[in-house]
């Protein structure tokens, strides 16, 4: 098991210069550079250059990159002058990750045991509820919710603030945006590889046993539909602490979401791509943690690795 | 025992009347068997299972009506998307502009037309795009095994754990000013208008967005390469890619059928999303995106500015989802 | 209800005294599938007894009904499928009509199951201990290192060896012929006076096959309990079991005792079954002659004889109606016009009621 995780991180390490030297790469293709404008003075533009060290030739300059990024340094602000990326990360990530492992955690509660529910009264009313609802809400994208429930609850009601996080009603209107959609989609796997496991030759074995209706769907059933669940759940999570951008911005969150998108209007390359390394890095780690829950979860594995 | 009894018999058994000629032999015909009902070809029974499930139906219904709305809808406007007319602005739905119009004065109704347009070829051409690439990767790893495989495979991981919407950002970015240069030799059209951020969206998406479908094709590949009659196809001395393209990929049809639709719903939201920041269609081209954000400003005064679009999109992408779920039963075999 | 298990407990295990009595009945039993294009009947209204103490082969082609008629047994049917008439005594209780509570204390305690499959019929992801010990707390009270000892010994007698090793071992470590002997330990580790085999042996290599059957066999010696033994094998029906009753179309075509069913054979089905059977007396030249065709699908609504499709032997009669059960010698009789043109028997099988004795167990 330590060989197969260390094989991941290594695998991990790989993925993270690639995406580097990738983003480094695109963005010098971008002409000009970021300092190209008619209000400063050639003189003045080439000394900015100097200093961030972009006069000298791209090699060069790639390698001091890759070096500052082997020590954690992924760069500074060209707008924000003074700044880091890692001081901007470490001011506004904390926002965006209190958002997002709130409506990660509430995706959970409520896909996972509507998705059982809905597998367990096959067919039934209810299950026609959920599947129906599962629909509605995974063809709304997270921005379209979030504008509606911005309107509705917000603007039209009154009942709830509609921007920043300074109390905790703050949270439910970004937390809620944020949830809906993922907790359609793991409402619909959960069904759909509980359904699947259910009728597979042990489940019939373990009735067989006379085990009970409740032992077979919670020891049984459930751990062997976890794996599909966690396999969707992990590029879910990451999607919802990267993916909210649009959700920050709409709600008026003090988050690298909403500051991310303020960059790209700024051209702070730079910040740009800093965030997409740290965000490549943070998803590597969250597909780690999923490789180590399917250790968990099944025996099997540790053994294919060996 | 009983051998006497053979010619008396009794004139009814058990409450079955017996006819006298009711022992003659039947010879057995050269089918035999035949009494058993013709199976219905794959193909049909697919579709009944498909239209067996009403809201389906509704739903490609619905799609081909939207399909209509944004193709061939702004023909028969006389305004065009970006036409302004003075001293209408910001009206509510009325006799003149059905769906209103915008703060600008432009016409609701024929922009939204033209977002949809956008929308949906965004799905297409994605999907388009995707399944060119995702079935060609997909077949070469799945078919060539060994190191070749795993190193294509070992692409597909990486290209997996991008952030998609960052990348799909940067490479809109960083991809603007080349298609710019590209664009200003173009004569104008649908494609100069929708402007250069939507080709880059379109490149990106088509970038990221196939691994799914070649690991699906992948796996069907490597499943199947060693099923009997691929391998009698490849003894009686058929090509490699021959193989693949008569025997594989219409193996794998029901999984790549779905995933391709699905992949159409999530390029349209994810273009929706890219035109909500702004990264998407230039102006004054409309998307869905570009409309529910400009509507956001405003949408305590005139709310229909927004749920116009949202709706629309809203339509689209829910008959899509109805429509993937229903394709995957209908290609399931298990399905009767 | 609660009575009912009471009841079952205060017998205990069976007794020999009571060997030869039946011990399951089955009568009329009709299960009909639900498909979306409507629903047929796959099983049609067949009876039999299971008599306690033997084992009792059922045989015929896939298809048939025989799985489907154990599953309605044990109360194992898929959702789209159920039974819609008929009784199903075992041990005075009705399991047609047994609740899913009663159903769950009777599956694995005194009526258990063994599957085609060794394969897939255990949970991939538990050691193959916490699946016999769920199923031994289950059933008979013991916990904690009473119910490991009931485990290993269970383990033991199935003829596996180093049983304590085996309880942490997972699924997935031990052969096909291992995972089987697994599922029958833990079908037997309550002393169930019944057991259904569904094709044990199918899945299997040959050569573990024969040790498969062996310790069935041996084991149905040590417990004296009644075996019902699903197989479209006619060499391991034969070397394994007291009586047979052969399937077609969800219909019992014949029945009787291992002898009657293969030295006097009367249905042209199962003369058939034996005919593609080789035996090492079948000379070489000689070719095996397979039945022509095959077997009919359920969903369409069959008239007459369900093997009239296939008989080189059929009559005018076979085609319009479906033959009742002629009485030949012994315990032997057969559902075929043939019987009755051929003079051998006018007598029809009368099934009886379900038995007083079992009746007035229900009453209780």
């Amino acid at each position: 098991m330590i060989k197969y995780i260390a094989k991941r991180v290594g695998f991990g390490v790989l993925t993270i210069f690639v995406v580097a030297t990738l983003t480094f790469f695109l963005m010098n293709m971008v002409p000009g550079g970021p300092f190209t404008s008619d209000k400063l003075s050639e003189q003045a533009q080439a000394l900015i250059m100097a200093k961030y060290g972009l006069d000298q030739p791209v090699p060069v300059q790639y390698v001091n990159y890759l070096g500052r990024l082997i020590h954690g340094d992924l760069g500074t602000s060209i707008v924000n002058v003074g700044y880091s990326v890692n001081d901007i990360i470490a001011d506004k990530f904390p926002v965006s990750f209190s958002v997002g492992i709130i409506a990660i955690i509430l995706s959970c509660l409520i896909g996972i045991p509507l998705g059982i529910l809905a597998a367990y009264r096959r067919g039934s009313a209810m299950d026609r509820v959920i599947t129906s609802l599962s629909s509605l809400f995974s063809s709304l994208p997270g921005f379209v919710l979030a504008v509606i429930l911005l309107y509705v609850f917000g603007m039209v009601l009154h009942a709830l603030p509609t921007s920043g996080l300074t109390s905790w009603q703050g949270y439910v209107l970004p937390v809620l945006a944020l949830s809906a959609g993922p907790s359609a989609i793991l409402s619909r796997i959960t069904r759909a590889s509980l359904l699947d496991v259910l009728s597979q030759d042990f489940t019939r074995f373990l009735k067989a046993k006379g085990m009970r209706t409740k032992v077979i769907l919670f020891k049984h059933a459930l751990r062997n539909a976890a794996i599909p669940i966690v396999t969707t759940l992990g590029p879910l999570a990451a999607g919802i602490l990267v993916g909210n951008l649009v959700v920050e911005t709409v709600f008026s969150i003090p988050g690298l979401g909403s500051y991310l998108v303020k960059c790209i209007s700024q051209r702070d390359y730079p910040v740009i791509m800093g965030t997409t390394i740290f965000y490549t890095a943070f998803i590597i780690v969250i597909l780690l943690l999923v490789d180590i829950v399917y250790c968990v979860i099944d025996p099997r594995i540790k053994l294919d690795e060996e | 025992m009983q051998s006497d009894t053979k010619a008396v018999r009794p004139a009814s058994v058990a409450g079955i009347e017996l006819l006298p000629d009711d022992f003659d032999p039947v010879p057995l015909g050269v089918n035999v068997g035949s009494e058993i009902p013709v199976e219905e070809s794959i193909a049909r029974r697919r579709i009944r299972v498909f239209c067996s499930n009403k809201v389906a139906v509704f739903a490609l219904i619905l799609l081909v009506v939207v399909a209509i709305f944004g193709f061939l809808g702004p023909l028969t406007q006389s305004a065009s998307y970006d036409q302004v007319f003075r001293g209408e602005e910001k009206l509510a739905p009325c006799a003149t502009h059905l769906f209103g119009t915008d703060e600008m004065g432009r016409d609701m109704l024929v922009r939204c037309m033209y977002g949809v347009r956008i929308s949906l070829s965004v799905g297409l051409i994605t999907a388009a795009a995707v399944l060119v690439i995702g079935c060609a990767y997909g077949s070469l790893a799945g078919y060539c095994g060994g190191r070749v495989d795993l190193v294509l495979m070992r692409i597909v991981e990486i290209v997996d754990s991008l952030p998609a919407q960052l990348v799909v950002l940067l490479m809109a970015i960083t991809l603007k000013s080349p298609i710019d240069t590209l664009f200003e030799g173009l004569p104008d059209s649908f494609i100069t208008q929708a402007g250069s951020g939507m080709f880059c969206i379109l490149i990106a998406f088509s970038l990221l967005y196939w691994t799914g479908l070649a690991r699906i094709v992948r796996s069907s590949v490597l499943q199947l390469k060693n099923e009997g009659y691929a391998m009698s196809a490849r003894s009686m001395g058929a090509k490699g890619p021959s193989v693949v393209w008569h025997h594989l990929l219409p193996n794998s049809l029901s999984l790549i059928v779905v995933e391709v639709t699905q992949l159409v719903k999530d390029a349209i939201f994810s273009e929706a999303f890219l035109s909500f920041i702004g990264m998407g269609v230039s102006v004054p081209m409309a998307s869905l995106g570009t409309l529910i954000n400009n509507a956001r400003t405003n949408m305590l005064l005139y709310p229909y500015e927004m749920i116009e679009p949202t709706i629309l999109i809203f339509v689209i992408t829910w008959s899509l989802y109805v429509i993937a779920d229903a394709l995957e039963d209908a290609f399931d075999p298990r399905m009767l | 209800m609660a009575k009912q298990t009471e009841a079952i407990r205060a017998q205990g295990p069976l007794s020999s005294t009571r060997r030869g009595q039946p011990l399951l009945q089955v009568r009329d039993l009709r299960v009909s599938v639900n498909s979306r294009m409507g629903s047929y009947d796959v099983i049609h209204g067949i009876g039999f007894d299971v008599v306690a103490g033997e084992i009792l082969g059922i045989v015929g082609e896939s298809g048939c009904g025989k799985s489907i008629t154990m599953n309605a047994v044990m109360g194992l049917l898929p959702s789209n499928v159920r039974v819609t008439s008929g009784k199903v005594a075992f041990r005075g209780i009705d399991l047609v009509q047994a609740g899913e509570p009663l159903m769950e204390q009777l599956r694995g305690g005194d009526l258990a199951m063994v599957f085609q499959d060794p394969m897939t019929a255990l949970d991939p992801l538990y050691p193959i201990g916490d699946q016999i010990l769920e199923a031994i707390e289950r059933h008979s009270g013991a916990r904690g290192n009473e119910a490991r000892e009931v485990a290993i010994e269970a383990l033991r007698s199935v003829g596996l060896s180093e049983p304590e090793k085996r309880l942490s071992q997972y699924p997935f470590e031990l052969s096909g012929g291992m995972r089987q002997r697994v599922i029958i330990a833990i079908a037997l580790c309550c002393r169930p006076s019944l057991l259904i085999c569904d094709e044990p042996t199918t899945a299997l290599d040959v050569t573990i096959q024969a040790t498969v059957l062996d310790l069935i066999r041996e084991l149905h010696e040590q417990l004296g309990n009644s075996v019902v033994f699903i197989s479209h094998n006619m060499g391991v029906i034969a070397s394994l079991c007291d009586r047979v009753t052969v399937m077609y179309g969800g219909q019992i075509v014949e029945r009787g005792t291992v002898d009657e069913i293969f030295y006097q054979t009367a249905h042209p089905y199962t003369k058939g079954l034996l005919a593609c059977m080789p035996t090492l007396e079948t000379p070489r030249e000689e070719p095996l002659v397979p039945i022509r065709g095959t077997v009919p699908d359920p969903r369409s609504q069959v008239v007459g004889c369900p093997f009239s499709s296939r008989c080189s032997k059929r009559m005018k009669i076979c085609m319009r109606e479906m033959p009742p059960e002629f009485v030949l010698e012994g315990q032997h009789s057969c559902a075929c016009w043939l019987c009755m043109s051929e003079g051998l028997s006018s007598e029809l099988l009368r099934v009886p009621p379900i038995s007083a004795q079992i009746s007035k167990e229900e009453q209780r």
